[in-house]
């Protein structure tokens, strides 16, 4: 990050794509009706909730290390499930749970991190239940229990070593915060071909101060949409949206 | 677990058998307070929390007596707390703290820390109240358990990542006389990592909470009362530093009305320094774009730019300002409604809930009040000019606690008043914001107010009272002139000319739509009406054209009328405005539809349609004819059939829900008619079924004119009418309500008309 002598100019803001919709057969995209039958996955078959909250009005947004089976707020992909025909659904190495104040990661981008207990990130294994109602395991929620501020962070945190610190969530307002990620655990990721997080950032984008006393933050890096179940499953041909 | 107690008991019988004479003042070695403090049921509840910490068990020793201070420190054990998280040790260990953590906190599920930390006071009431509270005995006790509460504090603070302690704790520990134990230095000395004052700048707790200062005051529906005014005080009695500016937004609403705040403060105090120039500046550079940017989506921007800028003539004041009202936003529901009832207050779009205008208003208030800024004068004339109430209520929220309550005192209100005089508010103005206020705060000193409308005063005097109640809400206006009926019963209630419109406004909750209006003159066998929403009307046979005649509806209520024809279907009247492609088979737009069948006289659908009154004819129609059958001018069978075709008169469970609280309501119409007879037709309206035992509304109506009869015989004075409800009353009371409603009925059943 940019604007800070302290340990946060080895970071980078953790961004994550989601992937808005994928497609199948003709889309007209001035036709509404017609764009929706052809949607058949949407952000929602990729936004986790716990299995326990799937009927409740509000769901439970951190955990508490307690292993958890999660499916997606929008459970079912019916047409998605006969396409497949027994294939695996591909499912994002990095996805957001419901509210966003928790991360979902495959555990071969967990074991890039090294998360000491002082960041205040709990751990809760998870069991995931996919849109084609597969139970998929090796996934892990990432709950941000603590959100630091920048003073915090160079007077506690610094003084761990840098290994034990690959992410760290920052205070934005009363309510917000944003993760950082450290730019080796970053630079590992890229290497293992992980696509679902952002790698390159502009001068304004890594600009701390600008981030913490800007009105709004997305931790998002943007949206991805396929036209097609078979561009989704090889992740080819990726339409990048950036709002 | 076990091993624990077992080695925590040890730990402190040796404490108390071998009491150290070295202690500091704050320690407590005395075992019988060490013994009932430990038993405290709200200590009970946190005690497995802190003992389950790392170092729990000498934690828990530093809690109840002071000890072991150096060695905990020695081992880092305060500081290295800050890798537990409260939420999950709390549910692991401590249950009933957990629970208690989750009734305080407005948080649903797991909240994290930083929101821990701000409902931490909460989550400690009962400890607090325990260890705080008044109650001990001994001065010896009092004060051990003060610097137990003070010394768990210290846990607590560690944990939460030593962040400065909430202004909650602040108020409990140094600003409230009963639990008062710390000065502010000492408070911020060991629950901050901040220095409390005397530092070369900004501490960084103080530019946090500026912040979010900042931020809650740029928001839209910022309610900026007393309340946030103390945070205020709080931040600027502390340093200087505070009022430097140089770094605050440029165009911003928060940071305006802080620095407009800071600026007022100065002049109570009659401080000018260099930051005060700087204040100046700053508000100097921003104040008229602020105006600008809060002004810009409500209309009349130019005009009201140039009045307020003072570019316009001062001699044509009067046309600006009645051009800025004529084209100013007004919001469109609501707003017929109340011209209808009385109520001369446009709803301008400026003045609504979600509107920066109403901070700038606060601001310009402060501002004013330095004497320096003609712009803020004028944005006040302005407020003032346009919507009185509401900029008073306004403006009173700066001296009243919590949501609009109360002020501190009736010293407190009088000075305000005379404040609004002073910023030239009009007297019937202030006069009618004194009733508004009394009528909800200060009872005594409203039944002054009512006798005061009567007793000794002048014609010009009612004059200026009758004035200023035509801005406030419409309840309390009503309330007020029948508590003046009520004083004087021989004076007619002063608003039954508004009779014939509050009717209207309640039974046209139970209109009849405007398609089954329609619908309803044609028999049911030669058409069909489809409430889009409840059905799917199928696929179109034939295109769907536009009548050559076809009339355009106004956008609601969103509505259709086709007539089949041999080749087409053929639109007579739509509301959606829509492009028809005559090769495409589609209905129009979404909306309740009447399909009438080809053998229709298709010129008869078009005259019924064109001859349907519109809303607001409908209004003063069904009005004046409840008003005729109440003056006897027309009988009930007459009513029903004028009335029924406009309003449902089988449906008044919307009318019973509200009849008492909409913003127009009937209970002074009914309860001030002195003639039985019209007032019985009046209930029989709304009371009309042979089952009037089991009418809510009725017997809600028939106990309003109990408690009404029991307030003109002097038996309840004003307020226990007002507070009164069925179950206050007494076994004699209630068979009398009983009587008296049997009697209600009876007369009603046996009216004229009565089936």
């Amino acid at each position: 990050m940019q604007g800070t002598d302290g340990i946060l100019a080895d970071y980078l803001p953790l961004q994550i794509f989601t992937i808005d919709d994928v497609y199948e057969g003709n889309v007209d995209e001035d036709n509404e009706d017609a764009e929706d039958d052809a949607r058949i996955l949407s952000r929602s078959n990729f936004e986790w909730i716990r299995y326990c909250d799937r009927r409740k009005s509000s769901q439970q947004q951190l955990f508490d290390g307690t292993a958890q089976q999660f499916c997606a707020t929008k459970r079912r992909a019916k047409t998605v499930t006969t396409l497949l025909d027994g294939e695996l659904l591909r499912l994002p190495q990095a996805s957001y749970c419901s509210g966003w104040s928790s991360v979902m990661l495959a555990n071969e981008l967990l074991q890039e991190l090294g998360l000491s207990a002082n960041l205040g990130i709990i751990q809760t294994p998870a069991t995931i239940v996919d849109g084609t109602q597969t139970k998929r395991e090796g996934y892990t929620a990432l709950s941000f229990h603590k959100r630091f501020t920048l003073e915090r962070v160079n007077q506690r945190i610094a003084k761990l070593p840098a290994e034990q610190r690959s992410l760290i969530c920052l205070q934005h307002d009363r309510h917000s915060n944003f993760v950082l990620i450290h730019k080796a655990a970053l630079e590992r990721w890229q290497a293992l071909g992980v696509t679902c997080v952002k790698y390159e950032f502009s001068q304004e984008q890594q600009n701390l101060t600008t981030m913490l006393t800007g009105d709004h933050y997305h931790g998002y890096a943007g949206e991805v949409s396929y036209n097609s179940l078979v561009d989704f499953q090889q992740n080819k041909d990726r339409r990048i949206w950036v709002g | 677990m076990n091993n624990l107690t077992g080695r925590f008991t040890s730990a402190l019988s040796s404490l108390l058998s071998t009491a150290s004479a070295t202690l500091s003042s704050t320690n407590n070695t005395n075992p019988a307070i060490v013994n009932k403090l430990s038993s405290l049921e709200a200590v009970l509840e946190v005690e497995p929390f802190i003992r389950e910490l790392p170092h729990g068990e000498m934690l828990w020793l530093y809690v109840l007596t002071g000890q072991h201070k150096t060695e905990l420190e020695a081992l880092n054990a305060f500081v290295d707390l800050d890798h537990v998280l409260v939420m999950v040790h709390a549910k692991l260990h401590a249950p009933k703290f957990f629970k208690q953590l989750k009734q305080v906190s407005p948080y649903s599920g797991f909240f994290d820390q930083n929101e821990v930390h701000e409902c931490l006071r909460r989550a400690m009431f009962d400890i607090s109240d325990a260890l705080l509270a008044d109650k001990s005995p001994s001065r010896a006790e009092k004060k051990a358990f003060k610097h137990a509460y003070l010394r768990l504090l210290d846990i607590f603070f560690c944990i939460c990542d030593q962040y400065t302690l909430d202004d909650e704790f602040y108020d409990q520990l140094v600003a409230e006389s009963s639990t008062q134990c710390l000065n502010t230095k000492q408070f911020y000395t060991r629950y901050s990592l901040e220095d409390y004052g005397g530092t070369d700048s900004l501490p960084v707790r103080l530019q946090e909470k500026m912040t979010v200062i900042f931020k809650q005051l740029n928001s839209r529906t910022c309610d900026l009362g007393l309340d946030e005014i103390k945070k205020f005080d709080l931040i600027a009695d502390e340093t200087r530093f505070a009022y430097d500016c140089s770094s605050w937004k440029k165009f911003h609403v928060g940071s305006l009305t802080f620095a407009s705040y800071l600026l007022y403060r100065d002049h109570q105090q009659g401080i000018n320094d260099s930051y005060t120039k700087q204040l100046y500046q700053y508000v100097e550079d921003n104040l008229e774009g602020v105006i600008q940017n809060s002004i810009q989506d409500k209309g009349a921007k130019d005009p009201l730019m140039a009045w307020l800028s003072h570019a316009a003539n001062s001699d044509s004041s009067a046309q600006v300002l009645s051009e800025i009202k004529s084209s100013l936003a007004t919001e469109t529901l609501g707003a017929g409604a109340d011209s209808r009832l009385g109520n001369t207050q446009p709803c301008y779009e400026l003045f609504d809930g979600i509107s920066r205008y109403l901070t700038i208003i606060k601001a310009c208030y402060w501002l004013n009040a330095t004497g320096r800024w003609p712009m803020a004068k004028r944005v006040l004339r302005l407020s003032i000019e346009l919507a009185p109430q509401r900029t008073i209520y306004n403006i009173s929220k700066l001296y009243r606690q919590g949501d609009a309550g109360e002020f501190e005192s009736r010293r407190a209100l009088k000075q305000f008043l005379k404040s609004m005089l002073a910023i030239n508010v009009p007297q019937p103005q202030v006069s009618a914001f004194e009733v508004s206020y009394c009528q909800q705060h200060d009872s005594k000193k409203y039944i002054d107010l009512v006798a005061d409308y009567w007793v000794g005063s002048k014609p010009d005097q009612l004059a200026i009272m009758d004035q200023g109640l035509l801005y406030v809400n419409a309840i309390e206006r009503q309330k007020f002139y029948l508590d003046v009926h009520r004083f004087k019963r021989d004076t007619p209630y002063q608003l039954q000319h508004e009779l014939a419109a509050t009717l209207a406004e309640h039974l046209i909750g139970c209109a009849v739509l405007d398609h089954l209006c329609i619908a309803g003159a044609f028999n049911a066998q030669d058409r069909r009406v489809i409430e889009w929403i409840e059905e799917d009307p199928g696929k179109l046979t034939k295109p769907l054209i536009k009548d050559q005649n076809m009339i355009e509806l106004p956008h609601w209520p969103r509505m259709q009328v086709i007539i089949e024809q041999q080749d087409n279907y053929c639109l007579l009247a739509d509301s959606s405005d829509m492009h028809l492609d005559v090769d495409n088979y589609e209905w129009p737009d979404i909306g309740d539809l009447v399909l009438f069948k080809p053998q229709v006289d298709k010129q008869l659908v078009l005259d019924k349609i064109n001859n349907l009154p519109a809303l607001e004819q409908r209004y003063q129609l069904i009005g004046e004819i409840a008003e005729q059958y109440i003056d006897q001018q027309i009988t009930w069978a007459q009513y029903q059939e004028k009335v029924g075709a406009f309003v449902n008169v089988d449906d008044y469970n919307w009318v019973s829900k509200n009849y008492a609280n909409k913003r127009n309501s009937l209970v002074p119409f009914i309860v001030s008619e002195l003639d039985l007879s019209r007032r019985n037709r009046l209930l029989k309206i709304f009371c009309s079924s042979n089952d009037l035992e089991s009418d809510s509304l009725f017997s809600d109506i028939s106990f309003q004119l109990f408690l009404e009869q029991l307030l003109s015989e002097q038996t309840i004075g004003l307020v226990d009418r007002e507070n009164s409800e069925v179950d206050d009353l007494t076994d004699q009371a209630a068979a009398n309500y009983q009587a008296f409603s049997q009697e209600l009925a009876q007369q009603l059943i046996t009216m004229e008309g009565a089936s």
